[in-house]
């Protein structure tokens, strides 16, 4: 990445900022302005391009459920950028917005009007049998009428008392349920006060009702046909938006088309204006310098670009850019996070490790080429995005070293070779049924504790190739005692301890352990004074020194943890297994066994390859992040994120 | 009366390995899930990517079921004629059932209350699943690991 400077002249400004958001290879910065503030007129443009991008967003809301969709199949929308500024002139998508806008009003007010009738209406429903109509109920000169519900417990004791205290009092049972009885009470005023307190005695709880010149049953009759009204209304807002639903994609254009409007009036924001000049500062990578040069001169012959030194703690945006085949491996990256400008880009040193944990977590030749020939199948017929895409490649690839180190390990779909077809097995030397290629048999006698022996090592091999990396990429950056002493000691270190494990086994080097001994000895002196040589004192650094030995239990640690490999590896094997075990036993049952098994064939194993790539791909993750980026880097880079032509919608073609 | 006794601690030692893993997995989904519904009530675009981070306190289960399985393979109930079990071997794959189950259990738990808080980052950037995924997966290494002592002993004991 590099600092770039462009000077040129205020009337080529749109021209040259649209040629470098069409590029897309210039993160903006903020030129520096002093004291001043920014012009009043940019931040109203920003406003109004960002007010039509909200609008547009709110139609295609609005619209959303009438609208045609593209399906996975179709792909996205593909246009070039001239029709996209066309599209933009021509469509009046204003008037759709304030036609959207009165149909949303509308269609909630229409919504809250029906809400509210629904609640009057439950309200009124227990009241169906009130013979009076509704403005009855209330106080006339002599007498008041009240209704409300009470317990049906307290009901007959509350009539017993009310009766008692007058005759002149009417009690209309209106309703009766299990629990609650509905009541209308007519009484006159002078009691009134006699009548409220036995009533409260009671729990007896008033009811209010909309006031209406007709009985209940009228009332719910006009309700009902109002709610038939407005759900008639409502249906006619929702044809008016299948209309404007039409216009989907047109809108979709025009939304991305003022996004890039937006995002230049930002970068417009971010220069600084002279009477006749405007200056914008960026990062770009160093490779797409000649390329902007090449593009402004086209536009203009007046122009400056000039190479900035970053200012003291201006940390550089972070990119990362691989070859064909390294670039699907960006995909575990990416997850991870990328880099700091002054660290090396792993991903072409994972891909190799990745993969084959991938594939060893798997371990099924028919896993493998199942996952081979969806994900192929898949990049043939759906259109995905650039990242997804990246993905499906990579585990595609995974596929076909699983299906390699499924065949090592004899992993097909989770069969026994007495279970498989003949086409692929063959008798060995002592007449046992074996599969062909296979050289570890993981799930019998010491199968699992070769692959335990496989994962350990190929974990002892990531150990060391980060320590190489980290060393690699010191001496590149002319480190050469750091790189020496950090990372190659420790390699020369392990590599003996390596030889002096098996040398103790009696595997290899038996008779050379003495010199081994001797070379561990030199490796743990060497640890011992170098490692604590950025202390001042001599004796914190003896002990710095000492104390540095404990990384071993780290590195061994590290190492233990690719066991994983061979439990996953085996636990895919075994669920497939157990599969094909129950539908074996199932198939026994008559006539529609075998139906039965074919159904839990399909089920249990589509279940497992699901379960297990998921595991494999995290798992193998996993190892790279904490086990291997560990040694060498550190991470937390800020992505580099150019001025561009951004599309939600679309996807823009030469 | 003794052998028939091996074979009832070898059945206990499989269902405590399916049992423990099933309870462990059950509470993780489950938390997981209620993160979850409160989630897709926001966004529900998002279905797939917490349907994802809800899957993940799965696995404990799965392992105890693996667990369960193999013994039960081995002490040939499945596919295949019970093999005669004396009180020690029994014990042997009683042992056995312990670290998948065990494991499962406590990490199911825990995984599931990461990727309960992990679906809380998911819900404000999306683009953080893949982090929250890898976050949850540290928790169950330990049910791994606890599958890969279980599976090595049950191969590793011997029976007549």
């Amino acid at each position: 990445m590099q600092k770039m400077q462009l000077v040129a002249s205020t009337a080529h400004r749109q021209k040259l900022l649209d040629a470098l958001q069409a590029l897309g290879v210039m993160e903006l910065t903020e030129v520096s302005r002093g004291n001043e503030s920014k012009p009043e007129a940019k931040v109203e443009a920003a406003h109004s391009a960002e007010l039509a991008i909200a609008n547009i967003d709110f139609v295609l809301k609005l619209i959303s459920p009438f609208a045609k969709h593209r399906g996975l199949m179709d792909g996205p929308l593909t246009m070039k950028i001239e029709d996209v500024r066309k599209k933009a002139k021509e469509f009046d998508f204003q008037t759709i917005v304030d036609k959207c806008k009165s149909i949303e009003e509308t269609i909630v007010n229409l919504k809250n009007e029906h809400a509210s009738l629904t609640a009057t209406q439950e309200m009124l429903e227990p009241w169906q049998g009130l013979s009076m109509p509704l403005d009855h109920i209330g106080s006339t000169k002599r007498t008041t009428t009240i209704i409300g519900t009470v317990q049906k417990t307290s009901f007959e004791s509350l009539k017993e008392e009310i009766e008692k205290l007058l005759n002149l009092v009417n009690i209309e049972v209106v309703e009766e349920t299990t629990s609650t009885v509905y009541l209308a009470l007519t009484y006159v005023k002078e009691s009134e006060r006699d009548i409220k307190e036995v009533l409260m005695m009671h729990k007896f709880s008033e009811a209010g009702l909309p006031a209406a010149s007709h009985d209940v049953q009228k009332e719910l009759a006009n309700i009902k046909t109002r709610k038939g009204e407005i759900e008639k209304d409502l249906k006619t807002q929702d044809e008016e938006l299948k209309v404007i639903a039409k216009d989907n994609d047109n809108l979709q254009v025009v939304h991305d088309f003022y996004v890039w409007e937006r995002d230049k009036v930002y970068a417009e924001q971010m220069g600084y204006d002279t009477q006749y000049t405007f200056t914008i500062e960026g990062w770009v990578p160093v490779k797409k310098m000649e390329t902007i040069k090449q593009e402004v001169q086209n536009l203009t012959s007046a122009f400056e670009i000039t190479v900035l030194t970053p200012a003291e703690g201006e940390e550089a945006p972070v990119a990362i850019h691989n070859n064909k085949f390294f670039d699907q491996f960006e995909a575990v990256t990416n997850i991870y996070g990328l880099p700091l400008p002054s660290e090396v880009d792993p991903t072409p040193f994972l891909a190799g490790f990745f993969i084959i944990f991938f594939g060893l977590c798997l371990t099924d030749a028919g896993y493998g080429l199942v996952l081979f020939v969806a994900c192929a199948l898949a990049l043939k017929f759906v259109a995905f995005p650039e990242g997804t895409k990246k993905l499906v490649r990579l585990v595609m690839l995974g596929g076909v070293v699983t299906f390699v180190l499924g065949a090592l390990f004899g992993g097909w779909f989770g069969m026994t070779a007495d279970q498989a077809p003949g086409f692929l097995t063959y008798l060995n030397e002592e007449g046992v049924k074996t599969f062909k290629f296979q050289l570890v048999n993981p799930s019998e006698g010491s199968g699992p504790l070769t692959f335990l022996i496989i994962a350990a090592i190929l974990g002892y091999i990531q150990v060391l190739a980060g320590k190489a990396v980290d060393g690699y990429w010191k001496l590149k950056q002319g480190r050469f005692w750091d790189a020496m002493l950090d990372s190659f000691l420790w390699i020369y270190f392990l590599i003996v301890m390596g030889m002096f494990g098996v040398s103790k086994m009696g595997l290899f080097f038996a008779d050379d352990a003495q010199t081994i001994t001797y070379l561990l000895y030199i490796g743990v002196g060497a640890l011992i004074l170098t490692q604590g040589r950025s202390q001042k004192n001599i004796v914190l650094k003896f002990f710095s020194g000492v104390l540095s030995l404990y990384g071993i239990v780290g590195i061994f640690a590290d190492i233990l943890s690719y066991s994983r490999l061979m439990a996953l590896g085996l636990g895919t094997g075994i669920i497939g297994f157990a599969f094909n075990t129950i539908a074996g036993l199932v198939s026994g049952v008559p006539v529609v066994g075998i139906i039965f098994a074919i159904i839990v064939i399909l089920i249990g194993h589509t279940l497992n390859i699901a379960i297990s790539t998921l595991g494999a791909y995290i798992h193998s993750s996993r190892l790279q992040f904490v086990e291997f980026f560990g040694k060498f880097m550190e991470g937390g880079g800020r992505p580099w994120k150019p001025l561009k032509k951004a599309c939600k919608y679309i996807v823009i073609t030469n | 009366m003794e052998i028939e006794s091996g074979v009832a601690l070898a059945v206990a030692g499989a269902a405590m390995a399916a049992v423990l893993g099933g309870i462990g997995s059950s509470f993780g989904v489950g938390l997981a899930g209620q993160a979850g519904t409160g989630v897709i009530s926001e966004k529900p675009e998002l279905f797939g990517k917490i349907l994802l981070l809800q899957a993940l306190p799965g696995t404990q289960g799965i392992y105890g079921f693996l667990g369960a399985l193999l013994i039960l393979i081995k002490i040939g109930l499945i596919g295949g004629a019970p093999i005669e079990i004396d009180m020690s071997t029994g014990w042997q794959f009683f042992g056995a059932g312990i670290p998948v189950g065990l494991a499962g259990l406590v990490s199911g738990i825990y995984q599931g209350k990461v990727s309960a808080a992990g679906l809380n980052s998911v819900a404000k950037d999306p683009a953080n699943t893949g982090k929250a995924v890898i976050m949850a997966a540290m928790v169950e290494t330990y049910a791994v690991l606890g599958l890969l002592v279980s599976v090595l002993l049950i191969f590793g004991i011997k029976v007549a």
